[in-house]
């Protein structure tokens, strides 16, 4: 019996120290309040030819505790109050909130001791934005449904409004997806290349890779296309095995500048690129909260 | 002493399994340790005119009191709180607690079995009952500590596996409860106590 009672010992002791452990470790990696993860967000919106409102349909991911059943009920812009936008996390339709029938508990795909939420949101914009216009979200006020309102960074979200489109370059046919995509674009008349330009162009700098005509981007000022001829556009947004990284969500439609033989500047999208926050573990939203200082 | 070993067996067999009637339980876990208290009150009876020491049995008392109180806190949080309670922080280790002191419950229980077997002389029996009960620690110590690893990390699949080995202790010692009590039912010794 001297053995049994010796094993009786260790194991209730082995069993204390893990819930004592387990406890702190439990108080220490508990979130004050949701995270928003860093989005990095540029969408074209079309609002030429009286086509009427349009909508943008996004997705914006949040770390949330795991045991933490509150969903996001509403969300409304700081900056931007006259944008006022329905957002679920059970998925739009068509601009209504659909409640997935039969789901047990708060959605999200849970990781250790947090869970990756997604809240879909519908924005409708009017004609009332003229060509050219912009607007930047950094700031979200975000409503729970316990009642419970907090306001969080974003990182930065950016509609530009475009009422004509220009003629003189054509796409004729595109491959990849994701952060990988090669595009050919025919060029109706003369051109004179000025830059590529983006607002998350900076924070990518390191990682991107776009080649027109096998020249880097950065390298094509002054280059002239005649009539006639193919721009072909590589691009690839690389994305390092780090937290930071693996938790960021992008999409970028950098566009190219240029001139006309006329002297009018006009632009083009050369390619969508974007990475979604899909490949991540426990550990990596772990270091990433680390690395925003939530923990 | 057959009636005791008998509660003992069902007490276990209801805090392990429970039946449910939609989201109510027909029978919680704090019901099962009032019928095990009963058994062990049984128990120690039936000793109490003997040689047998009753020390183990009072202890799994103590242990079983505990639980009785800790179970009934735990059904009310429940009902109370339509779940959403119970998935709070401060209760993410209740039932790795309700299984470690249904461990030293069952290892007094174990031990009083023992202590009976060899004051009447029985070796055989008496080595049986360690056997048996170094085996059921050995199964639900790692189950344990299996289940607290994953109640952390939210483990499902981890969850699983530990309490699929916890029920597998748990029937070891059902099937084990059922030889005493059949063992005592037949009563070649009850002359002795």
């Amino acid at each position: 019996m001297e053995i049994n009672r010796k094993i009786l010992k260790a194991g209730i002791v082995l069993i204390a120290l893990l819930v004592i452990i387990g406890y702190v470790g439990v108080y220490l990696l508990t979130l004050k309040e949701p995270v928003f993860i860093e989005h990095y967000i540029e969408e074209e919106i079309y609002t030429g030819h009286e086509q009427g409102p349009r909508q943008v349909e996004l997705e914006l991911n949040y770390i949330a505790n795991a045991w933490d059943s509150r969903v996001v009920s509403r969300v409304d812009f700081p900056e931007h109050p006259e944008i006022q936008v329905p957002a679920s996390e059970y998925g739009m339709h068509g601009g209504l909130m659909m409640f997935s029938g039969g789901q047990q508990g708060p959605p999200g795909n849970v990781k250790g001791r947090y869970s990756m939420r997604t809240v879909y949101m519908s924005f409708t914009f009017d004609e009332d934005y003229g060509d050219g216009e912009s607007i930047e979200i950094t700031k979200a006020r975000v409503h729970l449904s316990d009642g419970s309102v907090f306001e969080t960074e974003l990182g930065s979200v950016n509609f530009h409004f475009t009422k004509e489109r220009t003629e003189a370059l054509e796409s004729w046919g595109g491959s990849g997806s994701g952060p990988r995509e090669r595009r050919e674009f025919s060029v109706l008349e003369d051109i004179e290349l000025v830059g590529v330009e983006s607002p998350i162009l900076p924070i990518l700098e390191n990682d991107l890779v776009i080649l027109l005509n096998d020249r880097d981007y950065r390298e094509i000022e002054g280059m002239h296309l005649e009539a006639g001829e193919v721009l072909m556009v590589e691009s690839n947004i690389s994305r390092d095995d780090v937290a930071e990284e693996k938790l960021r969500y992008l999409k970028f439609q950098p566009k190219l500048r240029f001139i006309k033989e006329n002297g009018e500047e006009e632009t083009r999208i050369l390619s969508t690129g974007w990475h979604r926050v899909w490949d991540y573990e426990f550990i990596d939203i772990f270091k990433y909260l680390q690395q925003r200082e939530a923990l | 002493m057959e009636q005791g070993y008998k509660k003992i067996f069902w007490a276990l067999f209801f805090v392990t399994f429970h039946i449910n009637l939609g989201p109510l339980q027909l029978l919680p876990p704090f019901v099962g340790w009032l019928i095990l208290l009963s058994g062990l009150q049984d128990l120690t009876s039936a000793l109490q005119n003997s040689s047998v020491s009753t020390e183990s049995f009072e202890r799994a008392r103590t242990f079983g009191q505990v639980l009785v109180g800790l179970t009934f806190m735990g059904t009310l949080v429940s009902l109370a709180s339509t779940g959403e309670m119970m998935e709070s922080p401060v209760l993410t280790f209740y039932p790795v607690v309700v299984i470690a002191l249904e461990i030293i419950t069952f290892f007094h229980i174990l031990e009083g079995a023992h202590n009976i077997f060899a004051t009447l002389g029985l070796e055989e029996l008496a080595g049986e009952t360690e056997g048996k009960l170094q085996a059921y620690l050995l199964m639900i110590i790692p189950s344990t500590v299996l289940l607290t690893f994953s109640l952390f990390f939210n483990h499902s699949a981890g969850m699983v596996i530990g309490v699929l080995l916890g029920i597998i202790a748990v029937i070891y010692l059902l099937v084990f409860f059922h030889r005493i009590k059949k063992f005592w039912m037949e009563d070649p010794l009850g002359h002795c106590l």
